[in-house]
């Protein structure tokens, strides 16, 4: 008996694999907003207010869109923040703005990785 | 039971045991904060941890991340690059034993991302150079 495979419904899949990044876009769009916003909160609420400047340092920006990337920078942008971050010859770093961005960051991965995953997609490699 | 603190002093004494590190910083290594009048010397302060639960939310691993910098007064490379530079000859990916106080054993060892700045304080300058270091372990 001679060996038979038929495949079908590829127009469906063309079809599907097309709008799949607009659609993931669409789902991850409002998670990576929400992980980016965060961090600049949180370390807002954290930072000490001396003169203020550290807290008016933060900086969320969002950048233009590339392809169906989402991009957020957060910035620390005082004159000291990596005196603080890292501390002095005198005074002892006080590990604030990486804790933060690194933890929301990793929160953003893992959820922007369930939405794919759910969308049938196979994830692999570290999320952080 | 991980214990942190024995995996922060399992890995300051690494540092402040070996003579090369100590004949570029006679200071001493410290955690966090060094003693005054110090002028040549190793910070360690933690910068990061996390943990990741697998099975029943007991810990599979633990990692911390570690800011590990020489410190020096002056504007000259020596002795704070040849002291950053025996500092990642020292961690990134060796060896650190643990006592069984720990309760944990060594996963990886390794550099993550390097630290470098200077800074001017009451006419002085300080160079600051090193690196985040990450360890993870897991329990035993």
């Amino acid at each position: 008996m001679p060996n038979k495979l038929k495949l079908s419904g590829f127009s469906e899949l063309q079809r599907d694999l097309s709008t799949l990044p607009i659609d993931l876009r669409a789902q991850s769009a409002p998670i990576v907003t929400q992980h980016a916003r965060r961090a600049a909160e949180l370390l807002r609420a954290t930072y000490p207010v001396v003169t203020g400047a550290l807290r008016a340092g933060v900086k969320l920006i969002e950048r233009v869109p590339r392809g169906v990337a989402v991009l957020y920078t957060v910035t620390s942008s005082a004159a000291h923040a990596h005196l603080y971050e890292f501390g002095t010859s005198k005074t002892s770093p006080r590990a604030t703005f990486l804790p933060i961005t690194e933890r929301e960051r990793r929160q953003s991965t893992t959820a922007v990785a369930d939405v794919v995953t759910r969308a049938g997609l196979k994830v692999t490699g570290a999320r952080d | 039971m991980i214990n942190a603190s024995e995996i922060e002093r399992a890995l300051i004494g690494k540092l402040a045991s070996d003579p090369q590190l100590a004949a570029l910083m006679p200071d001493g290594v410290y955690w966090d904060l060094a003693t005054l009048g110090s002028e040549k010397f190793v910070i360690v302060t933690l910068s990061t941890s996390r943990g990741l639960a697998e099975f029943h939310d007991v810990d599979t691993f633990r990692t911390f991340v570690y800011l590990v910098k020489a410190v020096a007064l002056g504007t000259d490379s020596d002795p704070i690059a040849p002291a950053a530079e025996r500092i990642q000859a020292l961690l990134d990916h060796g060896d650190i034993t643990f006592p069984a106080a720990a309760g944990c054993s060594l996963m990886l060892l390794r550099w993550v991302d390097r630290v470098r700045y200077t800074e001017t304080a009451a006419g002085e300058t300080w160079q600051h150079r090193g690196a985040r270091y990450e360890i993870t372990v897991t329990p035993l």
